[in-house]
């Protein structure tokens, strides 16, 4: 392991193993394009085919919008319209890398500057349990090379790049958000956060933790430079591709769920099924339902902001209206910034064997649906129930070993003890 | 008064939490202590309940679903014209069927037009020439040419004989067939070439999937298949019982309510008697346990071609494209009175076909998961599944208790054991890498550098596979020692051994995950592996004792793809190359996925379990 740990170290050796590594899958045109089409991987509204489609349709001056296929912000469209004018195979798979690269690198950084998490004080009675806590403490903490390595290798993260989902932009306009915020650059950061609006619009949510990342003061100029840009975008967009069409055919698509191809989240099974006459007031609940954990977790944890985005990245991957493995690679990749939790983790196993079950079970279920025939939809839809089931315990534990830390912070005697609330 | 019960239970129990952890621990310290009888337990309940299942008294009795089906409930047409015309079918046939591919498909397909169908031929290669498949598509007057049914029947029949009285009947059924108005869907007929490949290739062509050649651009076709009956009617003379085969690629089945429908309209209409497969031998029938016997017998037989994944007859080979369908096939037993010719054969396919004739959508009411224990018995996938979850939970007790005994080491070793994880990951990662590589070698129809017959090559691929295997296993060991011995010089033993629990959880793990998943696509191929591998794989244990290290050594190296195909050619006495040409054509004519399963899931398992033995 000394070999591999001091690999990680050289940022050379890990980020090109990393680009490698992807490359590698990418040379196998058949298992890219495999994963090209996978619903768990591309969904309507960030797959790549459907972009490729779109770019044509552009490039032959035909509004893309109109045809309703393409759901997509028009920015990336007029980007890939010049990288598809490149005539070289490994173009868009060596762009692709490069961001997966510069999204690790963006997280190492912000576990670099992340400021040291309040050590817990050791009580007065100290013993040798509490003796070993402390010492544990020191022990689990990972270096930040582990942190990148650990986005980079994630087999979500690896085969969602694989799958050219566009939703890569808009991980990296969230992570470079945060590092932005943290290293004090208000007006960079909202303008990074309104281009992942902009590109999938739920990230707006993550405007408040930003903001109570910084001194009260700035707040109101940070929000009004969020809105600026989220304008401007919307501009630029409308000067792209001359008609307002794309704010329906995109934001309208991901708030009113127009397109039901399936995929990792809970929308789809659920407004296929839906009575015409109840479907607007579900749909006002479920999107409503993804945008309300902002205001509880903002208020119960304000201390912890960097702690907030990335529970809200978890609850996005869930409940957002076209999640895909995507959003859950960027909330596994935000996870390790929090490594003195981990120790408070009690489903770990569980967590990590639902994960397996439901990555090994879910192209079994596609195929008995779809292909043998001797399975229907709810299989499917019971696996996405699964998967997001783990992502829940997974955000259920977060949160409750943020909130036990707190509480054997303020309260040194109790830890190591079981606590009840009464 | 309930809620007040339900509140008072809850109360108790939120003030006895703190006991409840105390408790929680206990179990865990039982089950820890116990592990291997608890293991070999469960092992036993599981197999015990598999074979319960023949039982009378656990399986069910088998019901039609779709009530559109109406089956057994047309009057048949099919009468003494029909038998003379299949007698005079079945005299022309003898003198073609021994003719080449060509020239007896050019007179299936001059009958075939003589009597007015859109018929055509197609060729495709195969390892041994050219065959030609010859097939007509009766254009039913009030169907839209949305949906088909295909009445098939091959040249030779699964006994080695010429399928002479199938394809008599088939063109006699043609005939009845264009006589009648009722139609409600187009009918194919078919007759295929060559075995499999034959068949394999038509379904191809039709679907527009199979390889390029551009004939198949322009066939005539119908709609989308609704089911397939294939006729397997070997010889000239009649026969005691009827047989059915229903088992396709990958141990896919059939929708229930097909095989229903044919077993109904043979108890009602047609008063055939009626077997699965073609066991016509009724061991212990003046005992009590003589139908248990039978029961257990088909299922065996079910459960041998699932898991190899290998079609029971042509009919199987339908099933990949979501069409349902079943070969019946006439036994000729030593039973020489109460025999039975074209007349049955005749009624029972004409008042299939009127049902399947009815179906307003695609089969989907009945199983589509089940075992067939008997024509008219089956179990359901709420019976046969326990067994299995047992099998890979099993699995479970070992990693769940392993992770628990490593969190009280944490403490301490709290780095060594992420270290654990890590190298036991990469033992994992790369085993499953030299999986994927023999697969590939595996799976090349050309190595570089050598020029062969098939066989041969075969032979040297499958001697390569193994040669990488080794290769894995050894260098996984070496790289191991090397890192830990300078390392640790004072606990070199202690690391080794966290290690190896470590990897032995990993392996467990992932044979479980293997077990419970596959058991969804094919049930008795995860029966089939968890019997192999469940017990062997809990028991191992990483030791220093030279002679243990050996005796775990050979029990793997048995279990391992080589030791098998061994085992199989001493019991079996064929030659490796025909095993090995058996498996390979599975995969590239059938389509098969057990090659797959075997390079990629089950070999690396094995690798891994070898080093853990070493380590």
């Amino acid at each position: 392991m000394g070999i591999i740990d001091r690999a990680c170290r050289n940022h050379a050796i890990l980020y090109s193993a990393a680009i490698i590594l992807r490359l590698v899958i990418f040379t196998f045109p058949s298992v890219a394009d495999t994963f090209l089409q996978r619903v768990e991987f591309s969904t309507p509204v960030t797959s790549y085919k459907r972009l490729t489609e779109g770019v044509y349709l552009y490039d032959s001056n035909v509004p893309p919008y109109d045809g309703g296929l393409f759901h997509q912000a028009p920015l990336l469209l007029s980007i890939f319209s010049f990288l598809t004018s490149i005539p070289n195979y490994y173009t868009i798979p060596l762009l692709y890398s490069l961001i997966d690269i510069v999204t690790a690198h963006t997280l190492y950084r912000i576990k670099q500057t992340k400021p040291p998490p309040t050590p817990l004080s050791t009580p007065s009675s100290d013993n040798d349990s509490n003796v070993n806590n402390v010492k544990e403490e020191n022990n689990l903490t990972l270096e930040p090379h582990v942190v990148a390595a650990l986005y980079l290798f994630n087999p979500f993260t690896v085969l969602s790049c694989i799958s050219r989902s566009s939703i890569i932009f808009s991980n990296l306009s969230i992570v470079m958000a945060i590092l932005c915020s943290q290293r004090g650059r208000q007006s960079m950061s909202m303008v990074w956060i309104a281009f992942a609006t902009y590109l999938g619009l739920y990230p707006a949510m993550l405007v408040v933790p930003l903001v109570l990342m910084q001194p009260s003061s700035k707040s109101m100029g940070m929000v009004t430079t969020f809105i600026i840009s989220v304008i401007g975008l919307l501009g630029i967009s409308r000067w792209l591709v001359g008609s307002w069409d794309f704010i329906k055919a995109t934001y309208g698509v991901i708030l009113f769920l127009s397109d039901l191809t399936p995929n990792t989240g809970m929308f789809w099974y659920f407004f296929i099924e839906i009575f015409d006459q109840f479907r607007s007031f579900f749909m006002v609940v479920f999107q409503f339902h993804a945008f309300i954990f902002v205001a509880p977790l903002c208020i119960k944890l304000r201390h912890q902001p960097l702690f907030t985005i990335t529970a809200l990245c978890g609850i996005m991957s869930v409940f957002k209206s076209y999640p895909a493995v995507g959003d859950t690679a960027l909330f596994l990749g935000l996870l390790p910034l929090h490594d003195e939790l981990f120790k408070y983790f009690r489903y770990g196993f569980l967590v990590t064997n639902i994960y397996l079950y439901s990555s090994v079970l879910a192209p079994i279920f596609w195929h008995l649906w779809l292909y043998a025939g001797s399975g229907n939809a709810n299989f499917f839809y019971a696996i996405t129930l699964v998967y997001n089931l783990g992502s829940v315990l997974l955000l259920i534990d977060m949160i409750f070993s943020v909130l036990r830390r707190d509480y054997d912070i303020e309260n040194p005697n109790a830890i190591g003890k079981h606590v009840v609330q009464k | 008064m309930l809620g007040s019960w339900i509140r008072a239970k809850l109360a108790a129990r939120r003030s006895s939490s703190q006991y409840n952890a105390e408790r929680k621990e206990k179990i865990i310290r039982f089950v820890k202590r116990f592990t291997v009888p608890l293991s070999i337990l469960l092992f036993f309940v599981g197999i015990a309940w598999i074979f319960l299942l023949p039982y009378q008294d656990f399986n069910k009795k088998t019901y039609i679903s779709e009530n559109a089906l109406l089956p057994g409930q047309v009057n048949v047409y099919f009468g003494y014209n029909d038998i003379r015309t299949a007698e005079e079918y079945r005299y022309q046939l003898t003198e073609h069927e021994r003719q080449e591919s060509e020239t007896r498909a050019t007179f299936i397909l001059n009958e075939f037009r003589s009597l007015g169908f859109d018929s055509a031929l197609q060729h495709f290669n195969t390892s041994d020439g050219i065959g030609v498949n010859a097939f007509a598509v009766y254009r039913a007057p009030r169907s839209d040419g949305k949906e088909s049914l295909i009445l098939s029947a091959p040249w030779e029949s699964r006994t080695g004989e010429y399928n002479t009285n199938g394809i008599a009947i088939l063109l006699s059924l043609a005939k009845l067939f264009k006589r009648n108005v009722y139609w409600s869907k187009d009918i194919i007929l078919l007759v295929t070439d060559k075995g499999m490949a034959g068949t394999q290739s038509w379904v191809d062509a039709y679907h527009g999937t199979g390889q390029p050649n551009y004939s198949f651009l322009v066939m005539p076709r119908s709609g989308a298949i609704q089911g397939v009956v294939n006729l397997d009617f070997p010889g000239t003379q009649d026969y005691e019982s009827l047989g059915i085969f229903f088992e396709g690629v990958n141990g896919q089945l059939p929708n229930l309510d097909l095989i229903n429908t044919i077993v109904t309209v043979c108890t009602r209409t047609a008063r055939v008697p009626l077997t699965l497969h073609d066991d016509t031998s009724h061991p212990y029938s003046d005992q009590p346990w003589g139908p248990y016997v039978q029961s257990l017998l088909h299922m065996i037989r079910t459960m041998q071609y699932q898991a190899l994944g290998h079609p029971s007859s042509d009919a199987g080979l339908y099933l990949r494209y979501k069409i349902d369908a079943v070969t019946v096939h006439g036994i000729r037993g030593n039973n020489l009175h109460a025999l039975f010719g074209f007349h049955k054969i005749g009624i029972l396919l004409e008042s299939t076909f009127r049902s399947l004739n009815n179906l307003l959508e695609h089969f989907h009411q009945s199983f589509f998961f089940y075992l067939l224990l008997r024509p008219n018995r089956y179990v359901s996938i709420g019976d046969y599944m326990p067994p299995i979850i047992l099998f890979a939970s099993l699995y479970y007790v070992e990693p769940s208790t392993d992770k628990k005994s490593e969190k009280e080491v944490s403490s301490i070793h709290a780095t060594s054991s992420s270290r654990n994880v890590a190298s036991a990951l990469t033992v994992m990662i790369m085993t499953h890498l030299s999986g994927f590589m023999i697969f590939y070698i595996m799976q090349t129809r050309s190595l570089v550098g050598y020029t062969g017959n098939d066989s041969e090559l075969l032979v040297v691929q499958f001697a390569l596979s193994c040669c990488i295997a080794l290769i894995t296993v050894i260098g996984t060991i070496f790289s191991h020692y090397r890192q830990h011995q300078p390392a640790t010089d004072g606990t070199t033993k202690m690391v080794t051994t966290l290690n190896g629990r470590t990897l032995k959880s990993f392996c467990l793990a992932f044979s479980g995950l293997v077990i419970s998943t596959i058991s969804l696509l094919n049930f008795s191929l995860a029966v089939v592996t968890a019997v192999l591998i469940v017990l062997p794989y809990t028991l191992m244990r990483s030791s220093t004792s030279l002679w243990a290290r050996i005796f775990q050594w050979i029990i793997l190296t048995i279990l391992s793809p080589p030791g098998l195909a061994a085992l199989t050619i001493f019991i079996t006495q064929l030659p490796l190359a025909h095993l090995l040409s058996f498996l390979m054509e599975d995969y590239q004519v059938v389509g098969s996925w057990l090659l797959l399963y075997i390079s990629v899931a089950y070999w690396p398992v094995n690798m891994a379990m070898q080093v853990l033995v070493f380590i």
